[in-house]
């Protein structure tokens, strides 16, 4: 299995890189989210911890790996979404409706939050 | 829709999955006591949540529209005039109606929409975790010749003795999924939601467990975003990042074609996100193999 995990590993790696790339090219909204000063520097760790995170799973997969591989690639996909997050937040739709646009009335909100923490209970 | 999932299940009775395995084979093997005990805890919690539900939906109701107040408030929907544009009778019907629990709130210093945000944001996440390394299994499988390894991938999801590790990431994830569902208070976003991921049970998730969350929406007027709600079902077929390309919206409404999320950009990110699944499936095999095993 290390033998057919690793080209998907970097078939992985290359995909990242091309929509890190293919995003602000196609979309002038993100690119100005992305690139922006004060923002830029919120958003450069994202790059280098995957880059980090890749590199901990080439090295994983050298050795005798157990956990390893499958945590680190859950943290690649982890980052992967924050990217994702950063670009569209806070619109729940874009490139037109914000959260605060599309939420239900808080007495609405209010309530299904309550249900919501009392699901653990109904299907736990 | 009740009535239709009612025909396919009885309609297909005596089988549970058509041809092949009979409902009376499918049942658990637990006491008589243990299954009335279940049952009956499931009518108690059905009848109080959508007791519940109804209640809450004729307290609406009778109160009807413009009971009290006039305040205008800041901030939530109606109030976005350039995108989510009500017109202003909605706004003036939705601030009336919900002016004073919105003051108490804001006074609390409790952001709803942005908890909300938060927790579907997570729960989508945790969804395509938990689903990525099973269909990354089969994605995988493909490229497996060997018919006794693919059996033993395949046991590393599958039941496992007495403990059904299996059920419990089945379970987990529903329960991530019905959180996700929960989208449904963001009312106008439901179409997006869709894009996030193609499964048929979203809008049954979402419908019957918001029912009275969509009825309410109903009370206060916005109902003109069903219109994108049948057309997600159409776009949700497409791949669960096409929606940074943008939906064009037009009074709440989905003002696209159906075959909008087709585009070369979202279908590489649907492949891209096929290749995440396959190395989370083959690290997950990894973890379960282990490494004199893993070598393959």
């Amino acid at each position: 299995m290390i033998g057919l995990t690793r080209p998907v590993s970097w078939a992985l790696f290359a995909v990242i890189i091309a929509v890190s790339v293919w995003t602000p090219l196609a979309h002038p909204a993100v690119a100005r989210r992305w690139f922006n000063l004060p923002m830029l520097l919120w958003f450069s760790p994202v790059p280098v911890l995957v880059a980090l995170t890749f590199w901990q799973l080439r090295q994983s997969l050298h050795s005798e790996p157990r956990a390893g591989p499958f945590v680190l690639s859950l943290c690649l996909v982890f980052l992967g979404y924050t990217g994702f997050a950063i670009s569209v937040w806070p619109n729940v739709v874009p490139p037109s409706i914000s959260i605060r646009d599309a939420a239900g009335p808080p007495q609405s909100l209010g309530f299904a939050l309550v249900v919501r923490c009392g699901h653990p209970m109904i299907l736990g | 829709m009740l009535a239709g999932w009612i025909t396919t299940e009885v309609g297909r009775q005596p089988w549970v999955v058509y041809g092949v395995l009979r409902t009376a084979d499918a049942v658990t093997r637990h006491s008589v006591a243990e299954l009335s005990l279940s049952l009956a805890l499931f009518v108690v919690i059905y009848f109080a949540v959508f007791g519940a539900g109804i209640r809450y939906l004729l307290r609406l109701i009778a109160a009807g529209p413009g009971a009290d107040g006039t305040t205008q408030v800041t901030g939530g929907p109606g109030q976005s005039d350039m995108l989510c544009g009500r017109s202003l009778a909605h706004r003036i019907l939705w601030v009336n109606q919900e002016a004073p629990l919105r003051r108490r709130l804001t006074n609390m210093g409790i952001d709803l929409p942005l908890i909300w945000a938060v927790v579907i944001l997570f729960g989508v996440m945790a969804y395509v975790m938990m689903d990525g390394f099973d269909l990354g299994i089969g994605l995988l499988f493909p490229f497996v010749a060997d018919k006794d390894e693919r059996d033993v991938m395949m046991n590393t999801v599958a039941r496992s003795g007495t403990a059904t590790r299996r059920g419990w990431c089945w379970g987990a994830r529903g329960y991530w999924w019905i959180s996700a569902g929960v989208f449904g208070d963001f009312e106008c976003a439901l179409s997006t939601y869709r894009l996030h991921a193609a499964r048929p049970y979203s809008s049954a998730a979402s419908h019957s467990s918001f029912g009275s969350r969509r009825a309410s929406s109903i009370v206060t007027g916005g109902t003109r975003h069903s219109s994108a709600v049948d057309r997600g079902g159409l776009l949700s077929r497409g791949d669960p990042r096409a929606y940074i390309d943008g939906i064009p919206v037009v009074e709440r409404g989905y003002a696209g074609g159906a075959l909008d999320w087709l585009t070369p950009f979202s279908l590489f990110t649907g492949m891209g996100l096929c290749v995440a699944y396959a190395l989370l499936g083959g690290t997950w095999l990894i973890l379960k193999t282990g490494a004199p095993c893993a070598r393959g």
